[in-house]
């Protein structure tokens, strides 16, 4: 390799790892070794010194004289900051409105068919359950009158867990409502 | 056989050959390297260490239209020099004594 090539691969070994100005003052240094042995023995010089990376790696574990090199500073993690969540954008209430309104719009017909299915079945349930639990107290075998109570009250216990449903539903739907309210509106 | 020549070694030896007059990076080397097989590469630090504890320092000449970065020994150069002259000597004395055998038992 040429003079320049050696002494531009040193500058960029020994780069980052030493200040600018060390760098500057090594390859100048050098280069005035190459200038002083003459272009004749420019490539004995190199011969001696050995390939540029093996020249900087000496330079570098060689290096007592100087003060810590202080790498370039970067941004520090802050690993004790608290933990804040992302605020993302605001909408205006009436766009709040406005999508709130189209939600019910579009989806009142399947609001409508739990409230009355949910509803209307369990309210049947418990209503035919009761009815067949009662309708034990008037048979007159005990098995049938066991079979009775205990079906009615299996068939109650159906339609108050369709109610509980609805209801847990509904409250659900508050709370999403007022979620959604709160993170989006302004 | 080869013996190891330590940095406070190196450092006297450079600046014993600055002492007799200043001298540029490499005729330096050809100097050193005329008695004490070393390596280009180490001439260095030892330059630059020696610059930053005060005992060398350095200027410019220009010669043949480049320039030249001469190194010259301080105050503090020529005392750490009697430093090292006077180690050395009593340390080879006393490798002396034992290689030579007259040393006492």
């Amino acid at each position: 390799m040429s003079k320049e090539t050696y002494l531009n691969l040193l500058r960029t070994y020994l780069s980052g790892r030493l200040s600018a100005d060390e760098v500057e003052d090594i390859t100048r240094y050098y280069a005035e070794y190459f200038a002083d042995a003459g272009p004749a023995q420019e490539q004995a010089v190199i011969a001696e010194l050995g390939s540029p990376e093996a020249l900087a790696h000496q330079i570098l574990s060689e290096r007592n004289w100087e003060e810590p090199f202080q790498p370039p500073e970067y941004p520090q993690y802050d690993y004790d900051a608290e933990y804040v969540p992302i605020e993302h954008g605001r909408l205006p209430s009436w766009a709040v409105f406005l999508i709130f309104g189209a939600i019910v719009f579009f989806g009142w017909p399947v609001a409508l068919g739990l409230v009355l299915g949910l509803g209307g079945a369990g309210v049947l349930c418990v209503a035919i359950g009761l009815g067949i639990a009662g309708s034990a107290f008037t048979n007159l075998s005990l098995a049938g009158a066991l079979y009775e109570a205990g079906g009615g009250l299996i068939v109650a216990g159906v339609g108050l867990f369709l109610l509980f449903m609805l209801i847990f539903l509904c409250r659900l739907t508050v709370k999403g409502v007022r979620y959604l309210w709160d993170t989006f509106a302004e | 056989m080869i013996f190891q020549l330590t940095t406070p070694l190196l450092d006297g030896c450079v600046l014993a050959i600055l002492d007799q007059g200043d001298a540029y990076g490499y005729s330096l080397t050809q100097r050193i390297k005329g008695e004490i097989d070393i390596s280009e590469s180490t001439l260095y630090p030892v330059l630059r260490r020696l610059q930053k504890e005060g005992c060398l320092a350095v200027y410019d000449q220009q010669f043949q239209g480049r320039n030249r970065r001469y190194y010259t020994i301080t105050q503090k150069g020529q005392e750490l020099l009697k430093d090292c002259r006077q180690s050395w000597t009593e340390y080879t004395h006393r490798v002396e004594n034992i290689l030579s055998g007259g040393a006492k038992e």
